[in-house]
């Protein structure tokens, strides 16, 4: 259970869950480790136990047997059922198939909108409001991401969930400490396995920022980033920087410091600098090169920003 | 579920006795915030920059991720037509939950207790700063060069004592947010009635009394404009209408070309005006109380000496005479003439003219020879 020898809370050292079956058609293997779905003496998952269940029995029942294989030791459980609608989670392949019919957020998604475009809708969902749903959710997430550590208290958490606007899927989110001490506008942001690859992770970000910015507030990520993490700041800076100065506020400027970047983009200093850097834009006495920020400015990525008119956050 | 091991936080020490204290000899950036950049419109960078720090392992983890992609495979699983009830009810969680949420709470806790220390330790750093042996506190708790310099020293004190103040106002600020979440908090509400004009700016939600916003089902059949509306609908309902303050330069009203907007719970802002909202707003104020009238003449208002009370000047401050003082029984005795010494020009407003309790010091009057 340690994680670089200091036994972190909910960190294993390797994955202990085979597969996820996400919903009733998507199947796909875990990347993380995961010990707090788990009661960690028995390895069955914890509201079994709760519930009386000797943990390898599904609810109904059915042996669980087949899920928990005895020949491989890394794995706690071969396949965890999940619901794709409220991230409700069971070792049985039939309870998950007799919820499905019954998810209430089947038909309506939690949450207040934020932002709805003809693509996508997104909504804020209060950890003090929906509770379980949350929890699920961040349970879900640790199978993807390697530095988290809270699942259970998410009353001062916030939740911003990405839909396409037709659909009540989730498709992915980032997550908010309202009580950060740093005042960073994320925690921590999953775009769920069947929907990567689609920049989505772009957008989220953008709307991050268009909040903290919203607030009046400089603002970024909390640290450490994942690998995912960094590489998606780090493009994403990036071109929000290059846009700024090909097309957007800082266009046909002469001079400007690093202050006026911040107070456009919203980003920290620190943030800058190292988008500058990955951008390879500045000079020997620290002059930006617009001609590089124009070669790596990326039209396709601009489509995946947001669009100021369809934002509501302050209604 | 033995987990007295885990724990949030790594509970490495710090390397050297260094690490801990301020340094303001480092550059907090590499690049100073607000140092002039050029911009160069032609050609590329000869010599890029050679310090990659902080996007060294860009590169390295690129490759890691793209070794992870994960393959999404369809795999259906039969659904059942026939349950009748959920198989996996909320409550089936609840027992779990709640004891994990237990103790995650525990463990936050302690993250919390350890930060209430932190900020007093800091308060009472920042007050050291300001006694007579600043001078000791300050060697140990920020990087100092040259103790026999006094200009960096109280440069460093100056920097120190910002940097302090900064950190415990962003630790209050967290307070506050942390108790407006207590939903049971009454205190520090805004009370949309008592307190109006609080009400028209962006402020949460949270800490407006008796606020419900709409519900989670109700918009999601309409569009971003019938969404606005409704929303603003439901804060004019629940908190005050929305203020339309139209800005002329012409004694008509009916060239206007821009209006100041101030909603409920939002910041105001200003807009361009068309003729069409021109025309239904003024017939709106067709129908609105009269205008409000300057009171342009206002009473003449008479400072009047009500009475005079003699204050006993002696030297060791004590007086065995008996003074009449304002608000009090007149046979009262005081013993301290310092501690209970009348206030000079206690004013009293009174319906017919502003009068002035005068208070008048016993002066020996010199007579001219």
């Amino acid at each position: 259970m340690s994680h670089d020898g200091e036994g972190l809370y909910g960190i294993l050292n390797e994955r202990n869950i085979r597969e996820v079956q996400f919903g009733i058609s998507k199947r796909f293997p875990t990347w993380y480790g995961s010990n707090v779905y788990f009661d960690t003496e028995s390895k069955a998952l914890g509201y079994l136990e709760k519930n009386g269940s000797n943990g390898l029995e599904g609810l109904n029942g059915s042996n669980g047997l087949n899920n928990h294989k005895k020949e491989d030791a890394q794995f706690w459980l071969d396949t965890l059922y999940v619901c794709e609608y409220c991230f409700k989670y069971t070792d049985n392949e039939g309870d998950l198939a007799g919820h499905a019919k019954h998810c209430k957020y089947q038909r309506h998604s939690p949450g207040k909108i934020k932002y709805k475009s003809p693509k996508y809708t997104i909504k804020r969902v209060k950890g003090s409001k929906h509770r379980l749903f949350c929890q699920c959710l961040c349970l879900f997430t640790k199978l993807f991401l390697d530095n988290k550590s809270m699942y259970f208290k998410v009353d001062h958490y916030e939740f911003y969930i990405v839909y396409e606007t037709s659909s009540t899927k989730p498709m992915g989110f980032f997550s908010k400490d309202t009580v950060s001490y740093y005042q960073n506008n994320l925690a921590c942001i999953l775009v769920f396995p069947p929907y990567q690859r689609r920049q989505l992770g772009t957008f989220l970000l953008d709307f991050s920022y268009k909040i903290s910015k919203s607030e009046g507030l400089i603002s970024g990520p909390e640290f450490p980033l994942s690998p995912f993490g960094l590489i998606g700041y780090v493009k994403y800076w990036s071109l929000k920087i290059c846009w700024e100065f090909c097309e957007g506020e800082l266009a046909n400027l002469e001079k400007v410091t690093l202050e006026d970047i911040s107070s456009v983009t919203g980003f920290r200093i620190s943030d800058i600098i190292t988008a500058l850097k990955y951008l390879e834009c500045l000079g020997e006495s620290n002059e930006i090169y617009l001609s590089m920020l124009r070669k790596k400015l990326n039209r396709h990525s601009c489509n995946a920003l947001v669009e100021d008119e369809y934002l509501l956050l302050e209604d | 579920m033995a987990q007295e091991s885990r724990s949030l936080r790594s509970n490495k020490q710090p390397q050297s006795s260094d690490d801990e204290k301020f340094d303001f000899d480092v550059d907090e950036y590499e690049i100073d915030p607000h140092k002039i950049l050029k911009t160069v419109n032609r050609g590329y960078p000869k010599a890029i920059k050679a310090d990659k720090s902080g996007i060294e392992d860009v590169a390295e983890k690129r490759k890691l991720i793209g070794s992870m992609i994960l393959e999404v495979q369809r795999n259906s699983i039969e659904c059942k037509d026939n349950t009748k009830e959920d198989t996996l009810p909320d409550e089936l969680y609840w027992a779990y939950h709640k004891k994990m949420t237990r103790h995650e709470a525990r463990m936050l806790e302690s993250d919390v207790i350890q930060g209430e220390n932190e900020a007093d330790k800091l308060s009472l750093w920042s007050e050291k700063l300001d006694l007579a042996h600043w001078q000791l506190k300050l060697k140990q708790i920020t990087v100092i060069k040259n103790s026999d310099d006094e200009e960096e020293m109280e440069k460093k004190r100056v920097l120190t004592k910002e940097t302090i103040d900064s950190m415990l106002a962003r630790y209050h600020t967290m307070k506050k947010n942390r108790s407006i979440l207590l939903k049971n908090n009454r205190t520090g509400k805004i009370d949309p009635v008592k307190h109006w004009s609080q009400i028209y700016n962006r402020i949460n939600r949270r800490v407006v009394l008796d606020y419900h916003s709409s519900s989670d089902e109700e918009e999601n059949t309409m569009d971003i404009d019938q969404i606005r509306a409704h929303r603003k609908h439901i804060r004019e309902r629940q908190c005050r209408g929305s203020i339309i303050i139209q800005l002329t330069m012409a004694a008509c009203s009916c060239h206007t070309k821009y209006a100041i907007i101030a909603e409920p719970l939002r910041r105001p802002y200003v807009i361009r005006i068309s003729k069409q909202e021109r025309h239904r707003w003024n017939k709106l104020m067709q129908q609105a109380p009269g205008k409000f009238t300057n009171y342009t003449q206002f009473p003449s208002q008479v400072a009047l000496p009500k009475r005079k009370v003699v204050i006993p000047l002696t030297i060791n401050g004590g007086s065995s005479k008996e003074v009449s003082r304002p608000n009090s029984d007149s046979s009262s005795n005081i013993s301290d003439g310092n501690a209970h010494a009348p206030i000079v020009g206690n004013k009293k407003q009174s319906s017919d003219a502003l009068q002035v309790e005068v208070r008048t010091l016993p002066v020996k009057r010199v007579k001219r020879k």
